[in-house]
Order: structure tokens, then C-alpha cells, then sequence
């Protein structure tokens, strides 16, 4: 079952990759990320000279030997991340080759997995028009295989419409956190308000639109009726060339909207094809966007 | 480039019905794909440029138009000229008539037939054929199915105009019979179509083979002389003339009246608007036994039409009787002008023992019964027994003549002529109608008991045809002919026509001579001689030796009129389809030397559409 989800072989070089977040948040419990507040963690920070109330434990007995003066030793508190993982399951992730529905919980296994094995917080939310399922609280690497089992049985739904789904209760976790929504972000009404919505709730938004090579480069040709998968309303069309390249003009037209409202409010925007390969989407679109390292 | 079958061009219709079905049919197929978002938006660009454009690169829809295309224009039989002739027997008409001596830059119209003749008889291939005709009065076949070039050149040399008018369908039909029986015959006609016989009204003669027309004639600019006559009256001779511009140019000049021995009598000068006449009379001529008017026009086409003689009425005056209770100026004055008769006013309608007389006028009154002698009845307000009078009634129409080549109606001019009201003659039987307007019969003549009459059935002080020219020229027609042979001069002949010449009884010896010089002894011994004129006009003399010493007659052969008419006209012929249908066709004026031969791209163009139906098929078949 979940074993399918992610190829074994390069489990272990994304075990070394970490999600990046300029949004670090402290917890309750120790995650492995480094913290800005000092803390308890293994790793170094700074030194400073020892104050009365300061816990000696901390005292670093080496320095004191060699200069007889008391330091107190800094380690940056390592704290968790809140990975909210957004995943689009209207009718319209269906398509593609493999489809979309299907490389985007392949993303979001590869993610929330990374997010695992650095003791983050994951939190998967399946959506069309509303909040289909979701599966949160996750922590720890002996989480993945529920959130492996939880993706895999997963089922593309019904509309897709960000707008409301966005705001029914339960939609957005009251942590701080990373959210990555991966959606075609095909929606009728819309994303904007969604999204904004998201970014409301202390979220660092990201933007992965998943597209098929069927909308990339349609190779239809004659005269066709369009049927919209989710809606149903047709089209009728008759496919020539200088159609084509108009096609192709409102698609960038379209991305371009996107990824222009993307960066107007700070929102990391990467945009793949279902066609291509987990493997390069993971490690060289998403490193080379920096949404990991 | 000809059409040979631009009927067909509504054929033509299938190409909007074509394109038509295309935005109708539109089989679409339907799909379904993720989200037609971006098709939304795009279609929303798109769909504010025209609905044409979904035609655009639609290469079965451009297959099929072009295919459409080649077979309407296949189907409009197109046809190209070509060097030299490609029938295998070519049956070659020159027209030689009078409009044939017309000049076309240095040279007639005829000399330029006879060297675009001599060019295609060279042109001919080894296994052609060439049959040549004159189109003359009567076609004349001069070298039948030659392919020895020696004879046709001398044929062709040898061919002449002649002044007559040449009988254009018979020489087609002669042309279309020789095709008919010669598979693999074409028709070509050298002429410039004017003045010949018409066609009009007539069968158009049918054609199986080829026919190919070559124009001769470009100018149309010329100016005639159409009427001269001349009779002497009380105070001396007077002449009549026309002068008709069959131009489309205003024309200007001098015309000049000559006697028997050419001396100038009279001169006067003429400007003549673009086709119309203008009409001259000369008073007092001096006596001559023969005039001859001559028009020097500044510019002329046709020279043989500016001379034409005249005759004086000279013999013995006919006794004509006029009765006219109310009285009737013009008419008085009209009989004592035309003709030569000794015109006597009666008072009274004349009874079954009145004196004979050889002309009766009656003016506004019927005779309840008619005397001997013929008739001239006008405005008959009255209904007899020979007469069914109808009623009277307004005319808005203007006079048109019903049979214009009749010889009561030659030079008459009903252009001008307004009739206010006429009087409704019922079917009269031997009496024909000559001018009409509307449905009334304005005029008729015929014969009723055995008596010549002649009926107008208007009132001419209601109407201006008094004040025209044509009133005396027609009073003279009318009068000439209701008049008694003896009386009236032999009447002006066209070349080749059968005249019948009058002879005086009891000559010894008659010499006819021709305008060139020639003499012929007539030996008939009759009081008239029937004889087929040769084609010479001109002044003709025939001279009898009778007791009192030599008595001369002369009479004229004229061209006729209508071949002064040199604008080129085409001519026309009906091709005779394989499946028997008849389409009427014309074939157009051609002026391209030696370009003769027509060959149609018809089979190419089906050929051709075959080809782009093969692809498009394959096109279908791939899915493009």
C-alpha cells in the first residue's frame, strides 16, 4: 500500500532534506529544528557571562577551568514546525497521466515525510469544497506510515471551490505554521480570498500548482464540445492553430496572474507537471524554489 | 478567355451553400476535460473575432470550395484561343457586303478579311481542310474542301465587295449544313455583322461543330445620304434629301446637287447630331432629266453612300380626286407636292356613276359605297359594310411601325410623330396593319375589291405628323404606290434584286446601260421585263428606239440603307448540344490575328477538380 506512495530507495535522501520556514515556532515539545529563542538543544549557540539564578547546569566547567570565570554555555532551543498539508481533491485533479490528484498526494507524502523525520508537526487537509478528510497531529517518524496509509486511500471528490472550503472550521490549524496547498488551482470562484484566508492564520504559505500535460499542451483537435469536469458547462470549440496559441497564451496569462498575486503577499509559488517525475519535482523544482534544503 | 456556357454560372451557388453547411454542420464531439476555465478565457478572446474565422485553416473546407470552384468553372465551359485553327475542316465565311467597303484605318474592312484570310490559310496543318463561302446575296461556295493552299489564296484574292446586302442566314445555314455532314468542322465568319439580313426574329440557325466570329469592323462613324427625290411641280423642280449620321459623333459637312451633265445646281452645308438625320429640300431646281445629290462629310466611313441620284417623276400625271368636307390644308398641299397627279377637289361624296378616277382621298368621310379606282381613306369616322369602324379612342403611345421594311413605310421617320386620338378598326380582311400605337392600327393598307387602299385612322389635325418630315415622304410612298404603274417612275433598286422594268410598247430597238459603261440589247417584246440587277449601283439608262425619235428612262440602284449602318454587331448562332438541348450563345467579337481556334479547358478543369476531390479524400481519411 503506502510503500507505493514513496519509492524506498530515496527514502533516505529525503530523510536528509529539511522543509525550509522562515516561520520557526516554539513548542511544547523538542522538535529538531533550531529554535531563535536559546534553548536546551545540543547545538551551540553563544556564551555568556554567568548571572546569579542562572541554572548551573548549564555552567561551562572548561572555560571556567581555563580562565576562572563563570560562563553560562547557549544552545538554540530546538523547536517543532506545524506542516499543514493542503491537498486539492476535486474532480479536476483526476486528469493526467499519472493525474494530478495522484502526484500531489505523492508530493504531499514526500513532504509530510521530510517533515516527519525532523520531528515536525504534519497536518494533511483534503479539499474540494469543503474539507473532505483530514489527518492531523502527526509527529515523529513513526508517524509515517499513518500519514502513508491516510494519503493513500484518498479519493478525488466533488467541485473544487478553495473559497469556502477554506473557511469552514477545523479548515486552518490555530498553530503558526507552514501550509503548502497543492491544487491546480482551477476554481471558478476563484483562490484569492482562500488563500488570503490561510495567510491570515500565521501561515507561510505555499503554492504548488499541479497541472497536467493535457492542460499544458492540450492535443486536441476538430470540433469538439468541452465538457468541465466538475461543472459540467460546455464548450463548443473548433480547433484550429491560432486557437491554439490563444489557449496557450491565457494559460501563461493565467499563471502569471497567479504567481504575480503570489509574490504580491509573500506566497512562495512553484507551479509542476503531473508528468514529471516525483524525484526531479522534490529534488530540483522544490530546492531550486527553496521551499527545501 | 471565352465562356461557353455562362448559363451555368448559378452553379456558382454551391459555394455559399458549401460554406454555409460547413457553420451549420459542425459535427462536434464531445469531451470532457478538467476545467474548462482556460477555454472560458480564451474563447472570450477569441469569440470577439468574427464566426468566419472558425474557417480559417480548415483545409477540407478550402479542398471542398476549391473543388466546387473548378467544377462551376468547368461547367461555364471556359475556352481559350489559339494560334492558328484546330478544327480539322474549317469553313471560312467572308461577308462581302456593302458595309465590308467601310475603311478601317488604310485599308476596308474587306482587305483586312482577305489578309486574315490568307494568314490562316497559311497557318493550315497538313491534314487540314478548308472549305471557303462568300457570304454574299446568295452564299457561294468558292473552294469546297481544299487542303491545297494554292486555290484558297486565289480564291481569297479574288473575293470583292459588292453594294448589295448579303444574306446572312443562309450563308450560316449553307455553313452549319457542310459542318453537319463534316464531322470535326468548325465555322469561322470574317465580318463585322452590320447591315446583314437580320437575324432578329428570324430562326437562329443551329450549330453542331464550332463557331468562331472575327470582328472586321471597330468604327461606327458614318454618314449616308438616305432619302433624294425629286419631282417637278409648277415652279420647278424639288428635290427632298436625308442626311442620316449613323455616328455616335456629331457629324459635319457640305452636300452639294448635281445635274445630268454635273453641273453644280445647289449647295447647302449639314451638321447632323450623333444618330440622327437631317432632312434639306431644295426649290427650283433647274430641269434635268437626272439629279445626283453628293455629301462630303468631314469624316466618313463608308464613301459608296454619299452619291445618290434621282429620277424626277416625269411621265404622264395620274387623276386623283380629294373630298374633304372640312377641309384639309395639309393634305391639299401634300397631293400637289408628291407624286404626279392632278389633284380635283370634289364638293360632293361621289355616286356609282362618277367618273373614274385613278386615286379617290376621302378626308373624314366614309363613302357609303366605293368607287373605282383606288383609295386613300382618312380619319374614317363612319361605319359601313366594308368598314368596321369600332369607336375612337385617346392614344398615349407613340406610333411604332408594325413592318418597317414595307415600302409605304421606307424612310419614314415615326420617331416625332405624336397622335392624339385614332379610331378603332376592327379585322379587316386583306388589310394589314403598317404602324400601331398601342393596340389601335394607325395606318393599314391592302387590298379590298380588288381595289389598292390605304387607311389612316387618325385625324392629322390631331396629331403632328403634318408638321414632320415623314408626312411627305410617306404621303409620297402612299401615293406611288396607289397610283397606277404607268405613272410613277421605275422605283430605286438595291443591287441583285429582281426589278421589273417597264417597257414601252411598240420600241424597235432597247439598250439598257449600266452606270459603267456596259450595254445590253433587251429583244422581249413585251410592256415589261423582268431582271435580276447586277451588283453595280449607279445611274442606269434605258434607251427605246420608238417611232417619235429615242425615249430614255433612267433608273437608280442604290445600296441599301441599312448597310450604311457600319456599327459592328456580332453575329450570333445556337449551338446544338449532343443531348439535343438548344442554349443560345453568342460568340463574342474577336480581333486577335490568327488566334482562331477556341480550346476548352473544360476537361482539364474536371480533370483537375477529380484530382483535388482524390486529395481531399485522403485528407478526410488521415484526419487532418
Amino acid at each position: 500500500m503506502n510503500q507505493n506512495l514513496l519509492d524506498p530507495s530515496w527514502l533516505a535522501r529525503l530523510e536528509r532534506m529539511q522543509m525550509a520556514s522562515r516561520k520557526a515556532v516554539s513548542g511544547s515539545q523538542a522538535g529538531k529544528r533550531r529554535a531563535r529563542q536559546m534553548g536546551s538543544s545540543m547545538e551551540f549557540a553563544d556564551f555568556r557571562a554567568y548571572v546569579p539564578g542562572d541554572d548551573l547546569r548549564q555552567l561551562d566547567w572548561n572555560a571556567y577551568a581555563r580562565s576562572g570565570k563563570l560562563f553560562l554555555k547557549k544552545y538554540l532551543d530546538e523547536t517543532e514546525l506545524h506542516v499543514n498539508l493542503y491537498i486539492d481533491c476535486s474532480r479536476s485533479m483526476s486528469y493526467g497521466q499519472p493525474n494530478k490528484m495522484a502526484r500531489a498526494v505523492e508530493i504531499a507524502a514526500a513532504l509530510g515525510y521530510l517533515s516527519l523525520c525532523h520531528l515536525d508537526h504534519v497536518s494533511v487537509y483534503v479539499f474540494d469544497s469543503r474539507i473532505t478528510a483530514a489527518l492531523t497531529g502527526l509527529q515523529g517518524k513513526s508517524q509515517a506510515h499513518r500519514l502513508l496509509s491516510f494519503l493513500s486511500s484518498l479519493q478525488e471528490g466533488g467541485t473544487g471551490d478553495i473559497q469556502t472550503a477554506m473557511r469552514q472550521p477545523g479548515a486552518v490549524s490555530g498553530k503558526a505554521g507552514t501550509s503548502i496547498v497543492l491544487s491546480d488551482f482551477l476554481f471558478e470562484s476563484g483562490y484569492t480570498e482562500g488563500i488570503a484566508y490561510l495567510q491570515a492564520a500565521r501561515q507561510e504559505v505555499t503554492l504548488v500548482q499541479v497541472l497536467s500535460k493535457e492542460e499544458l499542451a492540450p492535443e486536441y483537435a476538430g470540433e469538439l464540445r468541452l465538457i468541465d469536469s466538475e461543472t459540467g458547462q460546455a464548450k463548443e470549440v473548433s480547433l484550429t492553430s491560432p486557437l491554439m496559441e490563444e489557449y496557450h497564451k491565457s494559460l501563461r496569462d493565467y499563471q502569471q496572474e497567479l504567481s504575480a498575486f503570489a509574490y504580491g503577499r509573500g506566497i512562495a509559488f512553484v507551479s509542476v507537471e503531473a508528468e514529471q517525475s516525483l524525484e526531479s519535482i522534490v529534488f530540483h523544482v522544490f530546492r531550486q524554489a527553496g521551499m527545501i534544503r | 478567355m471565352q465562356w461557353m456556357g455562362l448559363g451555368n454560372l448559378w452553379f456558382a451557388l454551391i459555394i455559399p451553400a458549401i460554406i454555409v453547411l460547413y457553420l451549420l454542420k459542425r459535427k462536434v464531439e464531445d469531451r470532457i476535460i478538467p476545467s474548462t476555465l482556460l477555454w472560458q478565457r480564451t474563447m472570450q478572446n477569441w469569440e470577439a473575432v468574427k464566426p468566419w474565422e472558425r474557417l480559417r485553416r480548415n483545409l477540407l473546407l478550402l479542398l471542398q470550395l476549391l473543388a466546387a470552384c473548378l467544377l462551376v468553372l468547368a461547367l461555364i465551359r471556359p475556352s481559350v484561343p489559339t494560334e492558328g485553327i484546330t478544327s480539322d475542316h474549317t469553313i471560312l465565311v467572308v461577308d462581302t457586303s456593302g458595309s465590308m467597303m467601310a475603311k478601317e484605318g488604310n485599308e476596308t474592312r474587306l482587305e483586312r478579311a482577305i489578309s486574315q484570310a490568307k494568314a490562316l490559310v497559311e497557318k493550315l496543318g497538313s491534314s487540314q481542310t478548308m472549305t471557303l463561302i462568300e457570304a454574299g446575296l446568295e452564299p457561294n461556295v468558292l473552294v469546297s474542301k481544299s487542303a491545297d493552299k494554292e486555290p484558297l489564296m486565289q480564291a481569297i484574292e479574288k473575293l470583292a465587295p459588292f453594294s448589295g446586302t448579303s444574306d446572312q442566314i443562309a450563308a450560316l445555314s449553307l455553313a452549319g449544313a457542310i459542318a453537319e455532314n463534316e464531322p470535326g468542322s468548325g465555322v469561322v465568319w470574317m465580318g463585322d455583322g452590320s447591315g446583314e439580313r437580320k437575324l432578329d426574329g428570324g430562326p437562329v440557325p443551329t450549330f453542331s461543330g464550332s463557331f468562331q466570329f472575327m470582328q472586321m469592323g471597330s468604327t461606327r462613324e458614318n454618314t449616308a445620304i438616305g432619302v433624294f427625290v425629286t419631282q417637278p411641280t409648277e415652279k420647278g423642280v424639288e428635290g427632298l434629301l436625308r442626311v442620316d449620321n449613323h455616328g455616335s459623333m456629331p457629324a459635319k459637312g457640305k452636300v452639294t446637287v448635281f445635274d445630268e451633265q454635273d453641273k453644280l445646281l445647289d449647295t447647302d452645308s449639314f451638321s447632323v447630331g450623333a444618330g440622327s438625320s437631317q432632312t434639306f429640300s431644295f426649290q427650283k431646281l433647274a430641269m434635268s432629266r437626272v439629279y445626283r445629290a453628293v455629301i462630303e462629310p468631314e469624316q466618313d466611313g463608308l464613301s459608296q453612300d454619299n452619291v445618290m441620284w434621282s429620277v424626277p417623276f416625269a411621265a404622264g400625271k395620274g387623276k386623283a380626286a380629294l373630298y374633304s368636307p372640312e377641309g384639309n390644308r395639309f393634305l391639299h398641299q401634300v397631293l400637289q407636292t408628291v407624286g404626279s397627279l392632278e389633284v380635283e377637289t370634289i364638293q360632293q361624296a361621289p355616286d356609282a356613276a362618277a367618273a373614274a378616277r385613278d386615286l379617290w382621298v376621302f378626308d373624314g368621310v366614309v363613302p357609303d359605297q366605293l368607287p373605282k379606282g383606288n383609295i386613300l381613306l382618312i380619319a374614317p369616322n363612319k361605319k359601313t359594310e366594308w368598314l368596321p369602324l369600332a369607336g375612337e379612342k385617346e392614344l398615349d403611345q407613340q406610333p411604332r411601325p408594325v413592318s418597317p421594311d414595307d415600302p409605304l413605310l421606307k424612310h419614314v421617320d415615326w420617331r416625332d410623330v405624336h397622335v392624339a386620338k385614332g379610331y378603332v378598326l376592327d379585322e379587316m380582311p386583306g388589310m394589314k396593319p403598317l404602324v400601331r400605337a398601342g393596340d389601335v392600327d394607325l395606318v393599314r393598307a391592302g387590298i379590298i375589291d380588288g381595289r389598292r387602299m390605304v387607311i389612316i385612322g387618325f385625324d392629322l389635325h390631331a396629331s403632328d405628323f403634318p408638321l414632320r418630315p415623314a408626312f411627305p415622304i410617306f404621303m409620297q410612298n402612299v401615293v406611288n404606290w396607289l397610283s397606277p404603274g404607268q405613272t410613277a417612275p421605275i422605283p430605286t433598286a438595291h443591287p441583285g434584286e429582281v426589278l421589273t422594268i417597264p417597257l414601252s410598247p411598240g420600241a424597235t430597238t432597247r439598250t439598257l446601260t449600266y452606270p459603267n459603261g456596259h450595254q445590253q440589247s433587251l429583244t422581249e417584246d413585251a410592256t415589261s421585263k423582268m431582271m435580276q440587277l447586277p451588283e453595280l449601283t449607279g445611274l442606269y439608262r434605258l434607251d427605246e428606239g420608238i417611232d417619235t425619235g429615242t425615249k430614255s428612262t433612267y433608273f437608280t440602284v442604290q445600296m441599301n440603307e441599312e448597310e450604311s449602318n457600319i456599327a459592328p454587331k456580332s453575329v450570333s448562332v445556337a449551338r446544338k448540344n449532343t443531348d439535343e438541348q438548344k442554349e443560345s450563345e453568342e460568340a463574342t467579337a474577336t480581333d486577335t490575328t490568327g488566334a482562331l481556334g477556341t480550346k476548352e479547358l473544360t476537361y482539364w478543369l474536371a480533370a483537375f477538380a477529380l484530382l483535388v476531390l482524390l486529395v481531399e479524400w485522403r485528407v478526410y481519411q488521415r484526419g487532418y
